[in-house]
Protein backbone atom coordinates (compact mmCIF):
# COMPACT_ATOMS: atom_id res chain seq x y z
CA UNK A 1 0.00 0.00 0.00
CA UNK A 2 1.51 3.28 -0.82
CA UNK A 3 0.35 4.92 2.11
CA UNK A 4 2.23 3.08 4.56
CA UNK A 5 5.99 3.73 3.05
CA UNK A 6 5.09 7.37 2.74
CA UNK A 7 3.94 7.16 6.08
CA UNK A 8 7.18 5.85 6.72
CA UNK A 9 9.21 8.33 4.76
CA UNK A 10 7.79 10.76 6.34
CA UNK A 11 9.09 10.04 9.81
CA UNK A 12 12.63 10.61 8.55
CA UNK A 13 11.87 13.28 6.33
CA UNK A 14 10.39 15.56 8.57
CA UNK A 15 12.54 16.16 11.27
CA UNK A 16 15.18 16.56 8.70
CA UNK A 17 13.19 19.40 7.40
CA UNK A 18 12.96 20.98 10.43
CA UNK A 19 16.57 20.62 11.31
CA UNK A 20 17.77 22.43 8.15
CA UNK A 21 15.20 24.90 9.11
CA UNK A 22 16.55 25.70 12.37
CA UNK A 23 19.91 25.74 11.33
CA UNK A 24 19.06 27.97 8.64
CA UNK A 25 17.67 29.82 10.75
CA UNK A 26 20.78 29.94 13.12
CA UNK A 27 23.02 31.36 9.95
CA UNK A 28 20.68 33.69 9.37
CA UNK A 29 20.46 35.09 12.97
CA UNK A 30 24.23 34.86 12.93
CA UNK A 31 24.90 37.23 9.51
CA UNK A 32 22.26 39.19 10.81
CA UNK A 33 23.88 40.60 14.09
CA UNK A 34 26.99 39.78 12.71
CA UNK A 35 27.94 38.17 15.95
CA UNK A 36 31.81 37.61 15.77
CA UNK A 37 32.52 33.67 16.20
CA UNK A 38 33.93 33.50 19.86
CA UNK A 39 30.44 34.48 20.28
CA UNK A 40 28.17 32.35 17.95
CA UNK A 41 29.64 30.68 14.96
CA UNK A 42 27.85 29.03 12.00
CA UNK A 43 26.65 25.69 12.56
CA UNK A 44 29.00 24.36 10.31
CA UNK A 45 31.80 25.80 11.75
CA UNK A 46 30.62 24.12 14.92
CA UNK A 47 31.09 20.73 12.76
CA UNK A 48 34.54 22.00 11.60
CA UNK A 49 35.82 22.32 14.91
CA UNK A 50 34.08 19.17 16.13
CA UNK A 51 36.24 17.05 13.45
CA UNK A 52 39.46 18.40 13.82
CA UNK A 53 38.80 17.89 17.54
CA UNK A 54 37.44 14.47 16.87
CA UNK A 55 40.29 12.87 18.70
CA UNK A 56 40.17 14.86 21.47
CA UNK A 57 36.05 14.59 21.60
CA UNK A 58 36.34 11.21 21.77
CA UNK A 59 39.01 10.55 24.81
CA UNK A 60 36.90 12.90 26.36
CA UNK A 61 33.82 11.18 25.82
CA UNK A 62 34.88 8.17 26.58
CA UNK A 63 35.77 9.04 30.30
CA UNK A 64 32.50 10.93 30.56
CA UNK A 65 30.63 8.11 29.71
CA UNK A 66 32.65 5.63 31.69
CA UNK A 67 31.72 8.16 35.14
CA UNK A 68 28.18 8.26 33.79
CA UNK A 69 27.97 4.47 33.17
CA UNK A 70 29.21 3.85 36.54
CA UNK A 71 26.99 6.72 38.29
CA UNK A 72 24.05 4.97 36.57
CA UNK A 73 24.80 1.38 37.39
CA UNK A 74 25.06 3.00 40.92
CA UNK A 75 21.87 4.75 40.85
CA UNK A 76 19.97 1.66 39.16
CA UNK A 77 21.28 -0.99 42.03
CA UNK A 78 21.24 1.45 45.05
CA UNK A 79 17.95 3.08 44.25
CA UNK A 80 15.86 -0.46 44.12
CA UNK A 81 17.44 -1.90 46.78
CA UNK A 82 16.40 1.82 48.61
CA UNK A 83 12.47 1.29 47.00
CA UNK A 84 12.84 -2.44 48.44
CA UNK A 85 13.82 -0.92 51.83
CA UNK A 86 11.07 1.79 51.19
CA UNK A 87 8.20 -0.61 50.03
CA UNK A 88 8.56 -3.02 52.51
CA UNK A 89 6.48 -1.41 55.03
CA UNK A 90 4.48 2.01 55.44
CA UNK A 91 6.57 2.66 58.57
CA UNK A 92 9.85 2.54 56.51
CA UNK A 93 8.46 5.13 54.15
CA UNK A 94 7.64 7.21 56.89
CA UNK A 95 10.91 6.73 59.16
CA UNK A 96 13.20 6.83 55.39
CA UNK A 97 11.24 8.82 52.40
CA UNK A 98 11.97 12.38 53.94
CA UNK A 99 15.60 11.75 54.49
CA UNK A 100 15.69 10.33 50.62
CA UNK A 101 13.83 13.61 49.77
CA UNK A 102 16.23 16.03 51.72
CA UNK A 103 19.36 14.04 50.12
CA UNK A 104 17.25 14.79 46.28
CA UNK A 105 16.67 18.43 47.34
CA UNK A 106 20.61 19.05 48.92
CA UNK A 107 21.71 21.33 46.02
CA UNK A 108 24.58 19.26 43.79
CA UNK A 109 26.62 22.52 43.53
CA UNK A 110 27.05 22.04 47.04
CA UNK A 111 27.84 18.63 47.12
CA UNK A 112 30.00 18.51 44.53
CA UNK A 113 32.71 20.65 45.96
CA UNK A 114 32.36 18.94 49.19
CA UNK A 115 32.90 15.02 47.17
CA UNK A 116 35.63 16.95 46.03
CA UNK A 117 37.13 17.76 49.46
CA UNK A 118 35.93 14.38 50.58
CA UNK A 119 37.05 11.97 47.57
CA UNK A 120 39.58 13.85 45.99
CA UNK A 121 39.35 14.28 42.07
CA UNK A 122 38.27 11.42 40.03
CA UNK A 123 36.52 9.63 37.87
CA UNK A 124 35.19 8.08 41.34
CA UNK A 125 33.75 11.59 41.89
CA UNK A 126 32.41 12.12 38.98
CA UNK A 127 30.68 8.91 39.40
CA UNK A 128 29.61 9.52 43.08
CA UNK A 129 28.32 13.34 41.23
CA UNK A 130 26.38 11.16 38.63
CA UNK A 131 24.75 8.88 41.14
CA UNK A 132 23.65 11.66 42.98
CA UNK A 133 21.71 13.53 40.71
CA UNK A 134 20.21 9.82 38.97
CA UNK A 135 19.44 7.94 42.08
CA UNK A 136 15.87 9.89 43.33
CA UNK A 137 13.79 8.94 39.78
CA UNK A 138 14.82 5.31 40.42
CA UNK A 139 13.96 5.52 43.93
CA UNK A 140 10.23 7.18 43.41
CA UNK A 141 9.27 5.40 40.57
CA UNK A 142 10.55 1.66 41.80
CA UNK A 143 8.66 2.39 45.68
CA UNK A 144 5.88 3.80 43.20
CA UNK A 145 6.02 0.65 41.76
CA UNK A 146 6.28 -1.48 44.83
CA UNK A 147 3.48 0.05 46.57
CA UNK A 148 0.89 0.23 43.77
CA UNK A 149 0.82 -3.70 43.02
CA UNK A 150 -3.04 -4.71 42.11
CA UNK A 151 -5.18 -5.14 45.40
CA UNK A 152 -6.83 -7.73 43.46
CA UNK A 153 -3.68 -9.60 42.96
CA UNK A 154 -2.41 -8.97 46.39
CA UNK A 155 -5.89 -10.30 47.81
CA UNK A 156 -5.09 -13.77 45.88
CA UNK A 157 -1.74 -14.40 47.25
CA UNK A 158 -2.80 -13.85 50.66
CA UNK A 159 -6.08 -16.28 50.05
CA UNK A 160 -3.33 -18.77 49.14
CA UNK A 161 -1.28 -18.63 51.92
CA UNK A 162 1.73 -17.02 50.70
CA UNK A 163 4.41 -15.64 52.94
CA UNK A 164 5.39 -11.63 52.76
CA UNK A 165 8.61 -12.82 51.38
CA UNK A 166 7.10 -15.18 48.42
CA UNK A 167 4.20 -12.08 48.00
CA UNK A 168 7.28 -9.70 47.92
CA UNK A 169 9.48 -11.28 45.28
CA UNK A 170 6.64 -13.49 42.84
CA UNK A 171 4.24 -10.79 42.54
CA UNK A 172 5.43 -7.50 43.83
CA UNK A 173 8.71 -7.00 42.26
CA UNK A 174 7.42 -8.56 38.57
CA UNK A 175 5.04 -6.13 38.95
CA UNK A 176 6.83 -3.57 39.66
CA UNK A 177 9.55 -3.88 36.47
CA UNK A 178 8.03 -1.34 34.41
CA UNK A 179 7.70 1.29 36.92
CA UNK A 180 11.84 0.44 37.91
CA UNK A 181 12.91 0.83 34.06
CA UNK A 182 10.63 3.75 33.70
CA UNK A 183 12.67 5.16 36.29
CA UNK A 184 16.11 3.70 35.08
CA UNK A 185 15.20 5.65 31.20
CA UNK A 186 14.88 8.62 33.47
CA UNK A 187 17.86 8.23 35.56
CA UNK A 188 19.71 7.24 31.91
CA UNK A 189 18.74 10.88 30.41
CA UNK A 190 20.54 12.63 33.50
CA UNK A 191 23.32 10.53 33.69
CA UNK A 192 25.45 12.23 30.94
CA UNK A 193 24.21 15.98 32.74
CA UNK A 194 25.04 14.25 35.67
CA UNK A 195 29.08 13.10 34.24
CA UNK A 196 29.74 17.08 32.89
CA UNK A 197 28.69 18.34 35.62
CA UNK A 198 30.81 16.36 37.95
CA UNK A 199 33.48 16.97 35.09
CA UNK A 200 33.11 20.72 35.72
CA UNK A 201 33.88 20.59 39.80
CA UNK A 202 35.90 17.20 39.52
CA UNK A 203 37.22 16.60 36.36
CA UNK A 204 40.98 15.91 36.60
CA UNK A 205 43.06 15.59 33.49
CA UNK A 206 45.78 13.05 34.98
CA UNK A 207 47.30 12.12 31.91
CA UNK A 208 44.10 12.22 30.04
CA UNK A 209 41.85 14.82 28.40
CA UNK A 210 39.53 14.77 31.23
CA UNK A 211 36.04 14.24 30.22
CA UNK A 212 33.79 16.55 27.95
CA UNK A 213 32.86 19.02 30.85
CA UNK A 214 37.12 19.76 31.17
CA UNK A 215 37.15 20.22 27.84
CA UNK A 216 34.52 22.78 27.88
CA UNK A 217 36.29 24.91 30.45
CA UNK A 218 39.46 24.53 28.49
CA UNK A 219 37.81 25.66 25.06
CA UNK A 220 35.74 28.57 26.92
CA UNK A 221 39.35 29.95 28.34
CA UNK A 222 40.99 30.20 24.74
CA UNK A 223 37.53 31.31 23.59
CA UNK A 224 36.47 28.71 21.08
CA UNK A 225 33.13 28.67 20.81
CA UNK A 226 32.42 27.07 17.83
CA UNK A 227 34.70 23.82 19.83
CA UNK A 228 32.28 24.31 22.73
CA UNK A 229 29.41 23.74 21.08
CA UNK A 230 30.67 21.01 19.13
CA UNK A 231 31.60 19.32 22.87
CA UNK A 232 27.83 19.83 23.44
CA UNK A 233 26.52 17.70 20.47
CA UNK A 234 29.13 15.28 21.09
CA UNK A 235 27.69 15.26 24.99
CA UNK A 236 23.96 15.07 23.63
CA UNK A 237 24.56 11.81 20.88
CA UNK A 238 26.28 10.62 24.07
CA UNK A 239 23.28 10.97 26.20
CA UNK A 240 21.14 9.42 22.92
CA UNK A 241 23.19 6.54 23.03
CA UNK A 242 22.98 5.99 26.84
CA UNK A 243 19.19 6.54 26.99
CA UNK A 244 18.80 4.42 23.71
CA UNK A 245 20.34 1.47 25.63
CA UNK A 246 18.23 1.61 28.42
CA UNK A 247 14.89 1.77 26.09
CA UNK A 248 16.48 -0.95 24.33
CA UNK A 249 17.02 -3.17 27.63
CA UNK A 250 13.26 -1.85 28.69
CA UNK A 251 11.56 -3.38 25.69
CA UNK A 252 13.69 -6.77 26.01
CA UNK A 253 13.22 -7.24 29.40
CA UNK A 254 9.29 -5.86 28.98
CA UNK A 255 8.70 -8.28 26.03
CA UNK A 256 9.74 -11.81 27.50
CA UNK A 257 8.01 -11.13 31.16
CA UNK A 258 4.33 -8.53 30.92
CA UNK A 259 3.05 -9.06 27.76
CA UNK A 260 0.11 -9.22 30.23
CA UNK A 261 0.91 -5.66 31.82
CA UNK A 262 2.20 -3.77 29.04
CA UNK A 263 -0.71 -2.10 27.16
CA UNK A 264 -0.13 -1.98 23.76
CA UNK A 265 -3.01 0.58 23.15
CA UNK A 266 -1.74 3.83 23.91
CA UNK B 1 41.39 64.38 53.42
CA UNK B 2 39.95 63.46 50.10
CA UNK B 3 36.52 61.99 50.63
CA UNK B 4 36.17 58.81 48.66
CA UNK B 5 33.82 58.60 45.25
CA UNK B 6 33.81 61.69 44.69
CA UNK B 7 31.98 63.44 41.63
CA UNK B 8 33.24 63.51 38.66
CA UNK B 9 34.85 66.55 37.48
CA UNK B 10 33.61 68.76 34.25
CA UNK B 11 35.19 66.56 31.46
CA UNK B 12 35.51 66.92 27.55
CA UNK B 13 33.55 63.33 27.69
CA UNK B 14 29.51 63.23 27.75
CA UNK B 15 28.80 60.04 29.46
CA UNK B 16 31.98 59.73 32.00
CA UNK B 17 31.07 56.05 33.71
CA UNK B 18 32.99 53.59 32.86
CA UNK B 19 33.28 49.57 34.43
CA UNK B 20 36.11 47.48 34.93
CA UNK B 21 36.06 43.95 35.45
CA UNK B 22 39.00 42.37 37.53
CA UNK B 23 39.98 38.71 36.60
CA UNK B 24 38.89 37.51 40.51
CA UNK B 25 36.92 38.30 43.85
CA UNK B 26 37.84 41.53 45.14
CA UNK B 27 41.45 40.93 46.75
CA UNK B 28 44.80 42.64 47.50
CA UNK B 29 45.98 42.04 44.04
CA UNK B 30 43.93 44.57 42.73
CA UNK B 31 45.00 46.90 45.43
CA UNK B 32 46.03 49.84 43.08
CA UNK B 33 42.54 49.81 41.42
CA UNK B 34 40.97 49.85 44.73
CA UNK B 35 42.98 53.00 45.96
CA UNK B 36 42.35 55.01 42.91
CA UNK B 37 38.80 54.91 43.39
CA UNK B 38 38.39 55.11 47.37
CA UNK B 39 41.55 58.25 46.57
CA UNK B 40 39.54 59.78 44.03
CA UNK B 41 41.84 59.80 41.58
CA UNK B 42 39.28 58.53 38.64
CA UNK B 43 37.20 60.96 40.01
CA UNK B 44 40.33 63.68 39.51
CA UNK B 45 40.42 62.48 35.84
CA UNK B 46 36.39 63.30 35.24
CA UNK B 47 35.67 59.77 35.10
CA UNK B 48 32.84 57.36 37.25
CA UNK B 49 34.16 54.09 37.97
CA UNK B 50 32.55 50.89 39.24
CA UNK B 51 35.23 48.11 39.93
CA UNK B 52 33.25 44.66 38.72
CA UNK B 53 34.62 41.81 40.81
CA UNK B 54 35.25 38.59 38.70
CA UNK B 55 35.09 35.09 40.26
CA UNK B 56 35.74 31.43 39.06
CA UNK B 57 33.41 31.44 35.70
CA UNK B 58 32.80 34.80 34.95
CA UNK B 59 34.34 34.69 30.74
CA UNK B 60 35.77 37.85 30.67
CA UNK B 61 37.58 38.22 27.73
CA UNK B 62 34.07 37.08 26.28
CA UNK B 63 32.61 39.88 28.11
CA UNK B 64 35.17 42.53 26.75
CA UNK B 65 35.41 40.83 23.23
CA UNK B 66 31.08 41.72 22.75
CA UNK B 67 31.88 44.53 24.54
CA UNK B 68 29.34 44.52 27.69
CA UNK B 69 32.65 45.67 29.52
CA UNK B 70 34.99 47.73 28.23
CA UNK B 71 37.75 47.34 30.11
CA UNK B 72 39.49 44.51 32.14
CA UNK B 73 42.54 43.37 34.39
CA UNK B 74 43.89 40.23 32.57
CA UNK B 75 46.86 38.40 31.41
CA UNK B 76 48.29 38.87 28.26
CA UNK B 77 48.87 35.42 27.28
CA UNK B 78 45.34 34.54 27.39
CA UNK B 79 44.75 38.34 25.18
CA UNK B 80 47.28 36.78 22.82
CA UNK B 81 45.28 33.46 22.31
CA UNK B 82 42.31 35.58 21.99
CA UNK B 83 43.70 38.22 19.41
CA UNK B 84 44.89 35.00 17.33
CA UNK B 85 41.30 33.99 16.95
CA UNK B 86 40.13 37.24 16.30
CA UNK B 87 38.52 38.81 19.30
CA UNK B 88 38.71 42.36 19.19
CA UNK B 89 40.96 43.20 22.06
CA UNK B 90 43.81 45.86 22.86
CA UNK B 91 46.28 45.85 26.03
CA UNK B 92 46.82 49.11 27.24
CA UNK B 93 49.37 49.05 29.82
CA UNK B 94 50.92 46.40 31.87
CA UNK B 95 50.26 46.36 35.47
CA UNK B 96 52.24 43.54 36.44
CA UNK B 97 55.10 43.34 35.30
CA UNK B 98 55.76 40.04 36.68
CA UNK B 99 52.87 37.74 37.45
CA UNK B 100 52.06 36.91 40.99
CA UNK B 101 51.09 33.03 39.39
CA UNK B 102 53.07 30.35 41.32
CA UNK B 103 53.59 26.73 42.34
CA UNK B 104 53.29 26.20 45.83
CA UNK B 105 54.82 23.00 47.40
CA UNK B 106 55.52 21.62 50.65
CA UNK B 107 59.45 22.40 51.67
CA UNK B 108 60.06 18.41 52.04
CA UNK B 109 59.54 17.64 48.59
CA UNK B 110 60.91 20.84 46.33
CA UNK B 111 59.67 21.69 42.78
CA UNK B 112 62.67 23.41 41.56
CA UNK B 113 62.62 23.32 37.62
CA UNK B 114 59.96 21.85 34.83
CA UNK B 115 61.80 18.37 35.35
CA UNK B 116 60.67 18.18 39.13
CA UNK B 117 56.89 18.48 37.98
CA UNK B 118 57.01 15.11 35.80
CA UNK B 119 54.56 12.98 37.35
CA UNK B 120 53.93 14.91 40.05
CA UNK B 121 50.28 15.99 40.91
CA UNK B 122 49.60 19.42 40.53
CA UNK B 123 46.34 21.55 41.41
CA UNK B 124 45.78 23.88 38.66
CA UNK B 125 42.83 25.59 37.26
CA UNK B 126 41.37 23.83 34.07
CA UNK B 127 41.48 27.13 32.42
CA UNK B 128 44.92 27.74 32.64
CA UNK B 129 47.21 28.27 29.35
CA UNK B 130 50.02 27.85 31.42
CA UNK B 131 49.77 24.54 32.42
CA UNK B 132 49.48 23.45 28.12
CA UNK B 133 52.46 26.06 27.95
CA UNK B 134 54.78 24.70 30.35
CA UNK B 135 53.84 20.93 29.47
CA UNK B 136 54.38 21.41 25.32
CA UNK B 137 57.10 23.62 26.09
CA UNK B 138 59.66 21.47 28.55
CA UNK B 139 57.79 17.60 27.27
CA UNK B 140 56.25 16.70 30.37
CA UNK B 141 52.56 15.63 31.51
CA UNK B 142 51.34 17.35 34.38
CA UNK B 143 49.24 15.21 36.83
CA UNK B 144 46.34 17.62 36.70
CA UNK B 145 43.56 18.42 39.85
CA UNK B 146 41.11 20.62 39.88
CA UNK B 147 41.53 23.72 41.56
CA UNK B 148 39.14 24.28 44.72
CA UNK B 149 40.31 27.59 45.47
CA UNK B 150 41.12 26.35 48.99
CA UNK B 151 44.58 24.80 50.83
CA UNK B 152 42.70 21.98 51.97
CA UNK B 153 44.24 19.46 50.05
CA UNK B 154 47.38 20.81 49.80
CA UNK B 155 47.55 20.73 54.02
CA UNK B 156 46.87 16.95 53.65
CA UNK B 157 48.83 15.93 50.99
CA UNK B 158 52.86 16.35 51.21
CA UNK B 159 53.06 15.34 47.19
CA UNK B 160 51.11 17.89 46.17
CA UNK B 161 51.82 20.97 44.31
CA UNK B 162 49.28 23.88 44.24
CA UNK B 163 48.85 26.95 41.71
CA UNK B 164 49.14 29.80 43.51
CA UNK B 165 49.52 33.45 43.97
CA UNK B 166 52.36 34.39 45.65
CA UNK B 167 50.99 36.84 47.75
CA UNK B 168 48.22 34.82 48.79
CA UNK B 169 48.30 30.75 49.24
CA UNK B 170 51.79 30.67 51.24
CA UNK B 171 50.95 32.75 53.82
CA UNK B 172 47.65 30.86 54.15
CA UNK B 173 49.34 27.66 54.52
CA UNK B 174 52.30 29.48 56.93
CA UNK B 175 49.22 30.32 59.12
CA UNK B 176 48.39 26.70 59.16
CA UNK B 177 51.70 25.33 60.54
CA UNK B 178 52.74 24.09 56.91
CA UNK B 179 56.86 24.90 55.84
CA UNK B 180 56.00 26.06 52.03
CA UNK B 181 58.54 26.62 49.30
CA UNK B 182 57.28 28.26 45.48
CA UNK B 183 58.67 28.47 42.34
CA UNK B 184 57.19 31.48 40.49
CA UNK B 185 55.54 30.59 36.86
CA UNK B 186 57.81 32.65 35.09
CA UNK B 187 60.64 30.31 36.06
CA UNK B 188 59.24 27.67 33.92
CA UNK B 189 58.95 30.20 30.68
CA UNK B 190 55.42 31.74 31.72
CA UNK B 191 55.76 35.54 31.44
CA UNK B 192 52.64 37.10 30.87
CA UNK B 193 51.52 40.98 32.15
CA UNK B 194 48.69 41.54 34.26
CA UNK B 195 47.59 44.01 32.05
CA UNK B 196 44.12 46.27 31.17
CA UNK B 197 42.73 45.15 28.40
CA UNK B 198 40.11 47.56 26.39
CA UNK B 199 37.49 46.85 23.88
CA UNK B 200 38.50 47.92 20.39
CA UNK B 201 35.73 49.77 19.65
CA UNK B 202 35.48 51.23 22.74
CA UNK B 203 38.73 52.30 22.56
CA UNK B 204 38.11 53.93 19.37
CA UNK B 205 35.37 56.08 19.98
CA UNK B 206 36.81 56.90 24.08
CA UNK B 207 40.59 57.32 23.64
CA UNK B 208 41.07 60.17 26.07
CA UNK B 209 38.92 57.68 28.66
CA UNK B 210 41.23 55.09 28.09
CA UNK B 211 43.74 57.13 28.80
CA UNK B 212 42.49 58.92 31.65
CA UNK B 213 41.50 55.68 33.41
CA UNK B 214 45.13 53.93 32.94
CA UNK B 215 47.40 57.51 33.93
CA UNK B 216 44.67 56.94 37.01
CA UNK B 217 45.15 53.49 37.75
CA UNK B 218 48.73 53.83 37.71
CA UNK B 219 48.80 56.65 39.85
CA UNK B 220 46.09 54.23 42.31
CA UNK B 221 49.08 51.66 42.35
CA UNK B 222 52.08 53.47 43.22
CA UNK B 223 49.42 54.98 46.15
CA UNK B 224 48.78 51.97 47.25
CA UNK B 225 52.65 50.49 47.12
CA UNK B 226 54.21 53.50 48.20
CA UNK B 227 52.06 55.38 51.14
CA UNK B 228 49.22 54.25 52.85
CA UNK B 229 46.89 51.29 51.31
CA UNK B 230 44.12 51.52 54.19
CA UNK B 231 41.41 52.92 51.72
CA UNK B 232 42.13 50.04 49.62
CA UNK B 233 42.01 47.73 52.12
CA UNK B 234 38.98 48.71 53.53
CA UNK B 235 37.43 48.79 49.98
CA UNK B 236 38.32 45.34 49.30
CA UNK B 237 37.10 44.35 53.62
CA UNK B 238 33.48 45.62 52.38
CA UNK B 239 33.28 43.52 49.52
CA UNK B 240 35.57 40.23 50.43
CA UNK B 241 34.66 39.52 53.92
CA UNK B 242 37.64 36.77 53.45
CA UNK B 243 40.45 39.45 53.49
CA UNK B 244 41.65 40.74 56.85
CA UNK B 245 43.96 43.06 57.87
CA UNK B 246 47.12 40.25 58.23
CA UNK B 247 46.32 38.89 54.92
CA UNK B 248 46.24 42.00 52.63
CA UNK B 249 49.36 43.20 54.48
CA UNK B 250 51.14 40.43 53.46
CA UNK B 251 49.75 39.98 49.93
CA UNK B 252 50.64 44.23 49.51
CA UNK B 253 54.22 43.34 50.84
CA UNK B 254 54.89 40.06 48.76
CA UNK B 255 53.71 42.34 45.85
CA UNK B 256 56.83 44.91 47.20
CA UNK B 257 59.14 42.85 47.85
CA UNK B 258 59.34 40.63 44.72
CA UNK B 259 58.39 43.53 42.62
CA UNK B 260 55.91 42.07 41.33
CA UNK B 261 53.97 45.46 39.95
CA UNK B 262 56.90 47.65 39.39
CA UNK B 263 59.29 44.83 37.56
CA UNK B 264 63.09 44.25 38.40
CA UNK B 265 64.33 44.73 35.21
CA UNK B 266 65.98 47.49 33.03
CA UNK B 267 62.67 49.59 31.55
CA UNK B 268 60.07 47.72 33.62
CA UNK B 269 57.98 50.12 35.72
CA UNK B 270 54.12 50.15 36.33
CA UNK B 271 52.33 50.07 32.69
CA UNK B 272 54.98 49.23 30.77
CA UNK B 273 54.62 46.60 27.93
CA UNK B 274 57.43 45.60 26.14
CA UNK B 275 57.05 44.48 22.54
CA UNK B 276 59.69 42.15 22.73
CA UNK B 277 58.68 40.65 25.38
CA UNK B 278 55.18 40.45 24.05
CA UNK B 279 56.11 38.81 20.86
CA UNK B 280 58.15 36.18 22.38
CA UNK B 281 55.41 35.15 24.45
CA UNK B 282 53.50 35.43 20.90
CA UNK B 283 55.68 32.95 19.30
CA UNK B 284 55.86 30.96 21.75
CA UNK B 285 52.47 30.43 21.91
CA UNK B 286 51.75 29.73 18.36
CA UNK B 287 54.67 27.25 17.89
CA UNK B 288 53.39 25.23 20.87
CA UNK B 289 49.76 24.96 19.09
CA UNK B 290 48.11 27.23 21.55
CA UNK B 291 47.23 30.39 19.81
CA UNK B 292 46.49 29.96 16.46
CA UNK B 293 48.77 32.16 14.69
CA UNK B 294 51.37 34.46 15.21
CA UNK B 295 50.60 37.33 16.78
CA UNK B 296 52.51 40.63 16.73
CA UNK B 297 52.96 43.39 19.32
CA UNK B 298 51.18 45.79 17.00
CA UNK B 299 48.05 43.71 17.43
CA UNK B 300 48.38 43.61 21.27
CA UNK B 301 49.41 47.30 22.13
CA UNK B 302 46.81 50.14 21.70
CA UNK B 303 48.52 52.75 19.22
CA UNK B 304 49.52 55.37 21.40
CA UNK B 305 49.59 52.99 24.84
CA UNK B 306 50.85 52.88 27.16
CA UNK B 307 51.22 56.36 27.77
CA UNK B 308 54.91 57.15 27.76
CA UNK B 309 55.73 54.41 25.54
CA UNK B 310 57.88 54.37 22.77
Amino acid sequence: MKGKSSHHALLWLLPLVTGVLFLAIWALVKMAWAFPKFFLPFPWEVAAAGWEEREQLLRAAASTMSAAVIGFLGAATAGGAIAIVLASSRWMRVAFYPHVLIVQMFPIVVLAPLFVLWFRAGIHSVSAITFAIGFFPVVANATQGLISTDRNMVDLFHSAGASFLQEFILLRIPHALPYYLTGLRISASLAMIGAITGELFAGSAAGGTGGLGFMVIVYHSQLRTAEVLATGFVACLCGFVFVGTVTALNHFTLRRWHESIERTDV
Amino acid sequence: MDAPHREAVAAPWQDASVAFQTDWYAQPEHGGFYQALERGFYAEEGLSVTILPGGPRALVLQRVGMGQVPLALWRSDDVTVAVSRDVPLWCLAGIYQRSAQALMFHAAHPVTSAEDLQGRVVMAGAASVWVQLIERRHGIEIRRTPLTFSIAQFLEDPLLVQQCMLTSEPFLAEQAGAAVGTLMLDELGSEPYHAIVANREWLAAHPGMAAAFVRASIRGWKDYLEGDPSPAFAAIARLNPLHGEASMSFSRQATIDNRLVTGNRPGERIGALDRSRLEAQARMLFELGIAERRVGADELIAPGFPPGNR
